[in-house]
């Protein structure tokens, strides 16, 4: 007798966000988490005494609040920023341009540096948002590409088909037009000045095995902004806390300190619970797995038990991680140039992105990293001793691999040069910096390639993710279910996965 | 003032086919051609004494077999001589060489990798398979996807599901390969990176792009889609070099009874409200037809030939937007005697076929990445063909001519385009020290040389941006998109003119299909109105 309807392995975002969702559908759920507290690449962290990060991840703009609206999530204390929180793009020279979900603050603020680029910004966001209705929702309900075979799939193609017209013959083209381009052929056409064209890129980048001047990058780019919105009030660790209240007071059970080493299956090869590293079984009908695909297959099953096409596909799935993540303690507060920053991009240039991409390929972190910044302390103060920053970035790019070539100190020495110049004396005032290259992601957090997103937005690997087979948060293991990063819309704090598996979860019943 | 049913602007090998096919059909046509030779960038050429270089384009495969049929061009002196070999010199002194015969490949690519031979057959006909589709894809109009006119939607509807037909893997293989970078689909398959150097080099011919640069992957179909008598996947050498296509193509349209003048620059399309009537050669002399089919890119035809002034402000932009961004060059020698490879010395079949300077994919990739700042590449990608070797009618006896496709040559120089000329000269020494390290005594054979940059092939043969393709061959620039959504299909806002080059939909190569496909299409119209 199954003690759970559902077993949830892993307590981050999209594990508590189906767990939520399957609870208030009635299901018994338990979610288990291998830390001390649940919030995975969200979890707040203290990495030297006194100073905390709000997670590996800090932007929660691109949350997606239209699946999650069923949660109401405000009734357990999630408040969204009223003021958006505006993103810094940093330029060499001092200038900076704040970005944010408000189109009139954004635009006056390009204003002062090119009021082409302002003007052009105004056409950009109204193209984002034409195509928005259709895009946004593009990935929500996975489009298996041989969808007409079956007549769900093929109603939902119809769907798509009969969206994309209603955008209007033009718009179609143009999506069509400029969705395969390269970010960087994309920003050229509308903008001139370079530090905002590459603050913009950054989005576009991040999660794809791939420089501003490949092919496709636009799609991410659009992606991007077209779930663009304000901010959590409180950053990351306030969405976690609100998912976890959520899911208590529906009666989910979370359980941490509970790592599961394996998925175990009924003699009728369907899943039927898990095993803990202690020893323990706990039974439940279904599980639905929030860690990476590629943990589930290989790690907690057998890999014997998978047909060898679903092996194959999976082997094939790319995630190659190239993002580091640095946290910096600092005594006082950053002397940002710019005067005081909460998130900050740190690109002076489309070069210069492709630049610090290149290195990368041939398995060398970048000589000038760009950085996507995020000060903790500028959203919740407590993350720091009084009047001290803490400062979370993303580097890009680090490699996956090491050749011995190159070490963690060279990276940070890195870092901090970069920071150097967009801050006064800064270094005399860092107190500690952590920086874990995608080669300690992948080993601290069990992601596989050290990449944070679950595997690379690639339009192969968004269209059927993580693979063919596995493409509708099913597996080919009855039973066992996916709803993390790995699965659509993607990766990135958005909620997305975990919401939308849960509806298949509940569907399947 | 002379009159004629239509007339081709440009002598390419899509022109001269459109020509035939026009007047095959009954039309009285005029080609008319700026230089003094025909087939635009399929052109052989006497250089140098007794020595016929086919000048730019240099090896020959896609070129449609229902078309040399149709036009008869096998009467006409069309023959390719098919290439046996893919050879490929590696800097530490070993070489591999992919043969037509499958044993002596599988033994070849073994000493690299046992599982790579292994899966290399099973790669190959995954290939071939989706190759059949790429060739029904372009032998049909692109689908009118997005258009609501039954007759579009059915070809939508088609097109789709040719796809579909594919059943669930091979279309995810599909959709990998038309998405990803021609590297990191290798990479699905094989594990060598030696292997793979040659096999991913054929993603970016004629592109700006790398290796590693998603949306190279599909290009590697063009190496399953060659047919010469029927047989799949092989290239050939055209006998006499590659402008006896163009000259077959030309001698068929002239048995159709068109019409061909060389040494006629066309310098406008006149139109008369909106839409064309004839055009103006640079002599001044007028010549008016009921309609004008251009073989020239889509900006040199409605930028240049018809001026911003007829277009409106949408078309304008859809064609500045289009994209060119030349990023090869050709060195062309004459040589005293077979260059021998030091990896590989002799004049053996290995040298008969093409030659690749690929030694693996970061060589690659290093090469493209000079190029995204703006400089050629100091150690290029180079496949080179011996021609003579196996056509003895291109060079005298015992001389031979190395003919040199070098990537990267950006056409956008960080010093400017027109910095080219001065940088010719270190761009030629470049590929000449990049041959020697494989053919030590490479410079003493060397009796001629040429050496052209994209600028060059810009005012030579007039491919904007020294584009070979007419325009990048990147997604957003294919099927229904080629050159830009509204202009595909051959039509232009200008009634009465038309576009048959590679710039339209299928594009590139030495195929004939823009031109047939044109010509095709243009007969359709007038029949239905």
């Amino acid at each position: 007798m199954a003690q759970f309807d559902v077993i949830v392995i892993g307590g981050g975002l999209n594990g508590l966000t189906a767990a939520a969702f399957l609870a208030r559908a009635g299901r018994r759920v338990l979610v288990l988490e291998r830390e001390s507290s649940v919030g995975g690449l969200a979890r707040q962290e203290e990495f030297h005494p006194g100073y905390s990060v709000a997670g590996l991840l800090h932007a929660t703009c691109n949350v997606r609040w239209d699946l999650l609206r069923p949660l109401r999530l405000e009734r357990f204390g999630l408040k969204r920023d009223p003021q958006p929180v505006p993103i810094a793009l940093l330029s060499h020279d001092g200038r900076s341009i704040s970005l944010s979900a408000d189109l009139e603050a954004t635009a006056h603020s390009i204003a002062a540096v090119s009021s082409n680029d302002a003007a052009a910004y105004r056409r950009y966001r109204k193209f984002c948002n034409t195509v928005k209705p259709w895009l946004a929702t593009l990935f929500d309900r996975p489009l298996p590409p041989y969808a007409a075979s079956s007549s769900q799939g093929l109603l939902r193609l119809l769907e798509r088909t009969i969206g994309v017209r209603r955008l209007g013959r033009d718009t179609m083209q143009e999506l069509l037009q400029v969705a395969p381009m390269s970010v960087a052929d994309f920003l050229e056409e509308y903008f001139e000045t370079d530090f905002l064209k590459a603050g913009l890129a950054l989005p576009a980048v991040q999660a794809t095995f791939g420089g501003p001047m490949s092919s496709l990058t636009t799609l991410n780019l659009l992606l991007h902004e077209v779930t663009f919105d304000r901010p959590v009030l409180g950053g990351p660790p306030a969405l976690v806390a609100a998912l976890e209240q959520a899911c208590i007071s529906t009666g989910v059970s979370i359980r941490e300190n509970s790592e599961v080493t394996q998925v175990l299956l009924a003699r009728d090869s369907s899943a039927r619970g898990v095993a803990l590293a202690n020893g323990e079984e706990i039974l439940g009908s279904s599980v639905a797995a929030a860690c990476a695909p590629q943990e589930v297959l290989f790690r907690l099953m057998d890999p014997h038990v998978h047909a060898v096409d679903v092996d194959q596909e999976f082997r094939q799935y790319r995630s190659r991680g190239h993002v580091a993540h640095v946290a910096i303690a600092i005594r006082g507060k950053v002397p940002w140039i710019a005067g005081p920053v909460t998130y900050a991009r740190s690109a002076p240039s489309l070069l210069a992105i492709e630049q610090a991409f290149d290195s990368v390929k041939y398995g060398a972190p970048s000589a000038s990293p760009i950085l996507d910044i995020a000060v903790h302390t500028g959203v919740d103060n407590t993350m720091a001793p009084d009047g001290h920053d803490v400062i979370s970035a993303l580097v890009h790019y680090v490699p996956g691999g090491n050749d011995n070539t190159w070490t963690s100190q060279d990276v940070v020495e890195r870092v901090l040069s970069t920071l150097a110049t967009y801050t006064i004396g800064l270094r005399n005032l860092v107190a500690h910096v952590q920086l874990s290259t995608p080669h300690d992601l992948m080993v601290r957090y069990r992601l596989p390639g050290g990449h944070l997103w679950h595997g690379e937005h690639a339009i192969d690997q968004l269209l059927c993710r993580p693979t063919l087979r596995c493409a509708d948060y099913r597996t080919p293991t009855a039973g066992l279910y996916l709803c993390s990063s790995g699965t659509p819309p993607g990766g990135g704090l958005t909620c997305g996965p975990g919401a939308l598996a849960a509806g298949s979860i509940l569907s399947a019943r | 003032m002379k009159h004629y049913d239509a007339i081709i602007v440009g002598a390419g090998h899509n022109g001269l086919i459109c020509a035939a096919y026009l007047a095959r059909a009954g039309r009285r046509v005029l080609v008319l051609e700026r230089r003094h030779v025909l087939g635009g960038a399929a052109v052989s050429e006497e250089l140098y004494p007794n020595f016929t270089f086919s000048v730019a384009s240099y090896v020959v495969s896609l070129f449609r077999p229902h078309i040399i049929r149709e036009l008869e061009l096998a009467r006409h002196g069309y023959r390719v001589i098919p290439m046996d070999c893919s050879f490929q010199p590696l800097p530490n002194g070993d070489s591999l060489a992919r043969w037509a015969n499958k044993d002596r490949s599988r033994r070849e690519i073994q000493r690299f990798s046992r599982k790579d031979a292994e899966v290399y057959p099973e790669f190959s006909r995954v290939m071939t398979r989706l190759g059949q589709l790429a060739k029904r894809i372009i032998d049909r109009p692109a689908p009118a996807i997005g258009s609501l006119r039954v007759r579009d939607v059915l070809s939508s509807l088609r097109f789709a599901r040719q796809f579909h037909a594919l059943g669930p893997d091979l279309f995810h293989v599909n959709l990998k390969l038309l998405t990803l970078s021609a590297a990191d689909f290798l990479d699905l398959w094989f594990e060598s990176d030696v292997f793979k150097g040659p096999l991913s080099a054929s993603g970016i011919i004629g592109t700006f792009k790398g290796v590693r640069s998603p949306g190279t992957a599909y290009v590697l179909l063009h190496h399953y889609m060659g047919e010469i008598d029927g047989v799949f996947r092989s290239w050939g050498f055209a006998q006499g070099g590659t402008g006896s296509v163009s000259l077959a193509c030309a001698r068929a349209a002239r048995s159709f009874g068109a019409t061909i003048r060389t040494d006629a620059p066309v310098a406008s399309v006149n139109v008369r409200r909106g839409r064309a009537i004839g055009v103006c050669l640079e002599s001044g002399e007028e010549i008016s037809a009921d309609l004008v089919v251009s073989n020239l890119d889509p900006r040199q035809t409605l930028l240049g030939l018809v001026g911003e002034e007829h277009l409106d402000n949408d078309t304008a932009r859809l064609v500045k937007r289009y994209k060119f961004r030349g990023s090869s060059g050709k060195v062309n020698l004459a040589l005293d005697a077979v260059p021998e490879f030091a990896c590989r010395p002799g004049s053996g079949d290995h040298i008969r076929g093409d030659i690749a300077i690929a030694p693996d994919v970061d060589y690659l990739e290093r090469a493209y990445d000079e190029a995204k700042y703006g400089a050629f590449s100091r150690r290029p990608f180079i496949n080179a063909v011996i021609p003579s070797l196996t056509d003895p009618t291109v060079a005298p006896p015992g001389k031979h001519i190395l003919s040199c496709f070098v990537q990267y040559a950006p056409y956008h120089l960080r010093e400017g385009a027109e910095d080219w000329p001065r940088q010719r000269e270190a761009f030629g020494n470049a590929v000449i020290d990049t041959l020697e390290e494989y053919i030590p005594n490479i410079r003493d054979l060397i009796l001629f040389k040429q050496v052209l940059t994209p600028w060059d092939l810009e005012k030579q043969f007039g491919l904007s941006e020294g584009n070979i393709f007419h325009g990048e061959l990147s997604l957003e620039q294919l099927l229904f998109q080629r050159p830009a959504p509204g202009l595909a299909h051959y039509r232009t806002p200008v009634h009465n003119l038309w576009m048959c080059g590679s710039g339209t939909h299928p594009g590139g190569g030495i195929m004939g299909s823009s031109g047939e496909r044109a010509a095709k299409t243009i007969l359709d119209t007038k029949i239905r109105t």
